[in-house]
């Protein structure tokens, strides 16, 4: 049944003909996919690519730009982080140099190191676990933390938030800021539990997303680039120094006695005000200078051990700190920060400061010098062994960046998969932890399309079936409102069901489209056209009107009632204004308000994949219902 | 307050303001001081007692219109529904509630819906428009008040007259995509299942989404999606489709003078140009900048026929696309699920009448003009007439989401404007005022709407098709 005659399909003409409709089909198919093929290489975007328009993402092709979008999540999205951390300056993640020279033995020897040493949770900050620039998007640590806690709690919020000392009013809301303890002012904070797990789940994260924190990058990252700009020339001119670039030093352990004045300088007030005291040590033989500074300040040791909650006798038994203990704050660490800054008695104006010269480094990359030293002895032995040419060992940087390139390149389809779905496994994560979201949306949809099937059928049949004598009269009632404007009956609907207390209720949903005028019609229309000899031998056979109704009308218009079940289902699932409107009540939300206000405060990754979840239920039906819905669709013809 | 904005920028954009500053303030003054003007009726509502006398009759003149034509409306529609009476002269019954209780039982639900819900909301909104109507606290009635103040607005006349443009627009797109989409389906020997899902598939996202998605596609700047591929094709590929276009239509048009129906094919004729015009005019920036000679210009139609356009286009800031752009989205999410109504009937043409055209030497366009049009009037004539009503009514959450309406971009339309005053400026009762206005304008469509559907009946066309 086409237009085109069946007959001389074989002529040149038609041929051409047919393949031009194909051609103009195919192109139009092209446009209908296009957008949705953007939408699904959009769920993996994140903020390396959110600009790009690719339909087959970069980062599932090209390895340089999963490489960057790796290092981008794994520094949890925070920029400067990176350039604190890997010690290297850069704008933007995509400006990231992949590394050339993979240092593969000085990696080895890293991982050793890191393995032998087994730093606690301070020394490293945990990627994968929250995006600072893609909102909403929860990578993969995160989702195990968060897994854990719901599991321990057996989804009990309130249970948990008591335990861990926090308020969150939904799942939902859980969070964690991980970020590197490398200045002086971020400081761990184990009193609150829910932090103290985080710690704990640190450890128990992959080795390879752990991100050491260094004092040498932290002091180009954030102290030197801010003040001399990334241009060395700038560095060298207020320095009265020659370096080439920004590589050619490093933090020195230890008070730079051969450098300029500046750098002293510098190097003096990044340590004693601005690194964290995690990092920074004094030497032991300033012991009796730091208990005279402790005695100034308190006067006797009892004050003292009330205030250090500690039992010592006299202060010649107090040290300077080997490490910092927890909780990482109070008057003990403080003392010594203060004693790094230096403090002035109040009563004789005497100053007491930790002497420059016997402050000394200890963050990652200094024992991992000393690990070194201790490993080859001599320069030559470990160039010998690495197959490097530093001349010192001071030159040796920790090789994080290429340890990370090189697990990040061996861990490529784990990570692209998390890449691609972790957007979704957020958003069905929210709408399985929305509670009644999924329940209050089946059980909308379901009323909605139950009273489309009874009520305007029911109708129709009175209507067609007994003739009545008043049938266009009631037809014309039903039709009328047609002839208004549908704006003036809004705002009193909305008070009307005020009024009537049906406001979050299903009632409100299903009441005002329980019956509707051109589905009566439509359907009075199809009843009309069933055989009237079907009717007759039905009731020769004495059939009761129920049985007529469900055995010959109802059954014979299936395909019908199939298309008005799907439009009431359509209708009821992409209701949000209404849903939104009539009920506030968040027990009272089905999905679509739930996506909705998922996506306000999302980023465009998380939107899309949220659209793409919400579409699935009607897309499945389409397909599933294809050919009863083609069936089903009534054509006007004149009478 | 962004409007005045929103005003300075496009004028900036399209070298209207004056370089000069002193004339340049001028202009950006009388923005504001109209946008002001503007305002402080809105919040204010202060006018004369002469200007409100005058208001009040010009109100009544139209009121009174209004009933007239819907009490004429009525027995229109009335007799339209009433059948003719019985031939045998017998006596009807007029109700036969006794013999039909039955009948009147399962009516009595769909009835009181419809009364509550329809009718009752309905009354009691038309009280509104008499009133300044207050949510909290008590409404008073001002008579023909809001009518009056209606009909002197001029943003209402500018909105009704953007309304009119939507309308024209909304039924130029999207109404024939659908059919023509269905006879090419139609056509396919293979693949029709594929094809009709991939089409239906934008329908499965919520309108509003649509939208969302669209404006995404519509950003600004070279980087929009939508901006990439327009500014990747060359002109002549825009003439080349414009070309097309005009061809296919000539042939229609050619058949038609064929058969001597000659008014026909002049329209044919003339949207065969119109169509031209529009796609081609996507390559004017390329092939005529303006600023230069008409020699120039000649010299240099070859070698910029295969150049692409470098500005990329403000789709939804600019006042000639904005209106265009946010009917587009609509032209794309409604193609699929428009074209199962036309598919359903184009398997109800009975086969003989291919076959009988066949026979008589009929061509593929002579098949469409003459065996499925005749076919389908009747779908298309409602179709018509509904979509081109819906596109009066329905165009408030489309237009919003896009431009947000504003008046620098010329889309604020007459349902937007009811829109606005209702939520955003709570006056009820001027937006209702307003809606029934806008019902009174668009009256004779609504009861052709109901003409023609009291002339039809509704038949499940696919049920006959053998799988």
């Amino acid at each position: 049944m086409s237009i085109i005659s069946t007959i001389g399909r074989k002529s040149l003409k038609v041929r051409c003909l047919i393949w031009s409709i194909y051609l103009v089909l195919t192109l139009g198919a092209l446009t209908m996919i296009y957008p949705f093929w953007l939408m699904i290489s959009g769920t993996g975007k994140s903020t390396t690519d959110v600009s790009e328009l690719k339909l087959i993402p970069a980062y599932l092709v090209d390895d340089d730009a999963y490489y960057r979008k790796t290092v981008a999540s794994l520094f949890n999205e925070a920029i400067v982080t990176a350039q604190m951390l890997y010690n290297k300056p850069m704008h933007d993640f995509r400006q990231l140099e992949i590394p050339t020279d993979l240092k593969e033995k000085l990696c080895k020897d890293w991982e050793e190191f890191l393995d032998k040493r087994n730093f606690p949770f301070y020394y490293y900050m945990l990627g994968h676990s929250h995006a600072t620039v893609s909102n909403n998007t929860r990578p993969e640590n995160f989702r195990n933390y968060k897994d854990a806690l719901f599991e321990e709690f057996n989804g009990d919020l309130s249970a948990m938030n008591d335990a861990k000392g926090t308020e969150f009013a939904t799942w939902n809301a859980l969070m964690v800021n991980e970020q590197p303890f490398t200045a002086r002012r971020t400081i761990p904070n184990p009193t609150v539990k829910y932090n103290e797990e985080w710690y704990m789940h640190k450890g128990t994260a992959p080795k390879h997303h752990r991100i050491y924190s260094n004092a040498s990058g932290f002091f180009k990252g954030s102290f030197l680039f801010p003040q001399y700009s990334k241009d060395i020339a700038n560095y060298n001119k207020s320095h009265k120094t020659s370096y080439k670039s920004y590589e050619d030093f490093e933090l020195t352990r230890r008070f730079p006695a051969k450098g300029t004045k500046k750098e002293q300088e510098d190097w003096e007030f990044f340590v004693r005000e601005i690194l964290n005291l995690f990092w920074i040590r004094v030497d032991a033989s300033q012991n009796p200078h730091f208990q005279a500074y402790l005695r100034a300040k308190y006067h006797n040791i009892a004050s003292l051990n009330k205030i250090y909650r500690t039992k010592y006798k006299s202060f010649a038994q107090i040290k300077l700190p080997t490490e910092i203990p927890a909780p990482y704050h109070g008057a003990q660490i403080s003392d010594f920060g203060e004693y790094l800054k230096g403090w002035v008695d109040p009563v004789d104006k005497k100053l007491y400061k930790a002497p420059a010269k016997s402050i000394y480094l200890c963050s990652v990359e200094f024992i991992f010098r000393d690990f070194l030293k201790e490993k080859y002895k001599t320069v030559a032995a470990m160039n010998k062994a690495l197959g490097t040419k530093y001349t010192s060992f001071e030159q040796v940087n920790i090789p994080q960046w290429e340890y990370h390139y090189t697990k990040i390149m061996a861990d490529k389809s784990h990570q692209r998969w998390e890449f691609m779905t972790r957007n979704f496994k957020t958003v069905f994560a929210y709408i399985a932890l929305q509670g009644r979201g999924v329940i209050n949306t089946v059980i909308y949809c379901v009323l909605a399309v139950l009273c489309a099937l009874t009520f305007n059928p029911l109708a129709a049949y009175a209507l067609s079936r007994f003739q009545l004598p008043s049938t266009y009269k009631i037809l014309l009632f039903l039709m009328l409102t047609m002839a208004f404007p549908q704006m003036v009956t809004q705002i009193p609907n909305f008070l009307m069901m005020r009024e009537l207390g049906l406001l979050n209720t299903f009632g409100a949903l299903v009441l005002p489209g329980l019956a509707n005028g051109y589905s009566i019609f439509l359907l009075k229309g199809f009843f009309d056209s069933l055989p009237k000899e079907l009717y007759e031998s039905a009731m020769l056979d004495g059939a009761s009107e129920t049985r007529i109704f469900l055995q010959i009308t109802m059954s014979l218009s299936k395909p019908i009632l199939a298309v008005i079940a799907l439009n009431a289902f359509t209708h009821a699932y992409s209701n949000f204004m209404m849903a939104l409107l009539i009920c506030q009540d968040q027990n009272m939300w089905t999905l679509m308000p739930w996506l909705y206000q998922l996506q306000q405060s999302s980023c465009q990754a998380v939107i899309y994949a949220s659209l793409i979840i919400a579409s699935i239920p009607t897309f499945l039906i389409f397909m599933l219902c294809q050919n009863v819905i083609m069936r089903g669709i009534v054509v006007p013809v004149e009478k | 307050m962004s409007i005045p904005l929103q005003f300075a920028e496009s004028m900036e954009l399209s070298d209207k303001l004056s370089s000069d500053p002193k004339l340049r303030i001028e202009q950006l003054r009388k923005i504001i001081r109209t946008a002001e003007a503007r305002a402080n009726e809105l919040m204010i509502g202060d006018i004369t007692d002469a200007e409100r006398t005058k208001r009040r009759v010009i109100a009544c003149c139209v009121l009174a219109g209004i009933l007239v034509a819907y009490f004429f409306v009525f027995r229109k529609i009335f007799r339209i529904f009433t059948p003719p009476k019985s031939i045998l002269g017998v006596k009807q019954e007029t109700w036969g509630f006794r013999r039909h209780v039955w009948a009147y039982m399962l009516l009595v639900p769909a009835v009181l819906t419809i009364l509550m819900w329809q009718y009752l909301p309905l009354a009691r909104g038309s009280v509104m428009a008499f009133q300044d109507y207050k949510i909290i606290g008590k409404s008073i009635f001002v008579g023909v008040d809001n009518f009056g103040n209606l009909i002197v607005d001029s943003y209402w006349w500018a909105s009704i007259w953007n309304a009119f443009r939507y309308s024209m627009l909304v039924i130029s797109l999207t109404f024939l995509p659908p059919m023509i989409l269905a006879i090419l389906l139609q056509e396919v020997p293979k693949g029709k299942l594929l094809f009709r899902m991939i089409y239906y598939l934008p329908a499965v996202i919520s309108g509003l989404v649509t939208m969302l998605l669209w404006k995404q596609f519509y950003e600004p700047s070279e980087f929009g999606a939508l901006n990439q591929i327009i500014l990747s094709i060359p002109a002549a590929g825009f003439i080349g489709i414009g070309a097309i276009l005009m061809i296919i239509c000539f042939m229609f048009a050619r058949r038609l003078a064929f058969y001597r129906l000659w008014s026909v094919m002049v329209i044919f004729i003339i949207v065969g140009f119109i169509l031209f015009g529009a796609v081609s005019a996507l390559a004017f920036p390329v092939l005529f900048p303006g600023h230069e000679s008409i020699g120039q210009t000649l010299s240099q139609f070859f070698p910029r026929l295969i150049q692409t356009n470098s500005e990329p286009y403000r789709w939804l800031f600019n006042p000639n696309t904005a209106m265009i752009a946010c009917v587009i989205p609509m032209v794309w999410a409604g193609m699929g699920p428009g074209c199962l109504i036309y598919l359903a009937a184009l398997k109800g043409i009975p086969e003989d009448y291919y076959e009988a055209a066949d026979l008589d030497g009929a061509t593929f366009i002579d098949k469409i003009l003459f065996v499925v049009f005749p076919t389908l009037k009747a779908l298309i004539v409602i179709n018509f007439v509904g979509a081109f009503i819906s596109s009066w009514y329905a165009s408030t959450g489309n237009i919003l989401v896009m431009t947000g309406g504003d008046a620098a971009t010329k889309t604020e339309t007459a349902g937007l404007y009811i829109w606005y005053k209702a939520f955003t400026y709570l006056n009820f009762g001027p937006a209702t005022a307003a809606a029934w206005m806008l019902a009174f304008i668009l009256i004779g469509f609504t009861v052709y709407q109901l003409q023609i559907l009291s002339k039809v009946e509704f038949k499940n066309a696919g049920a006959t098709e053998k799988k």
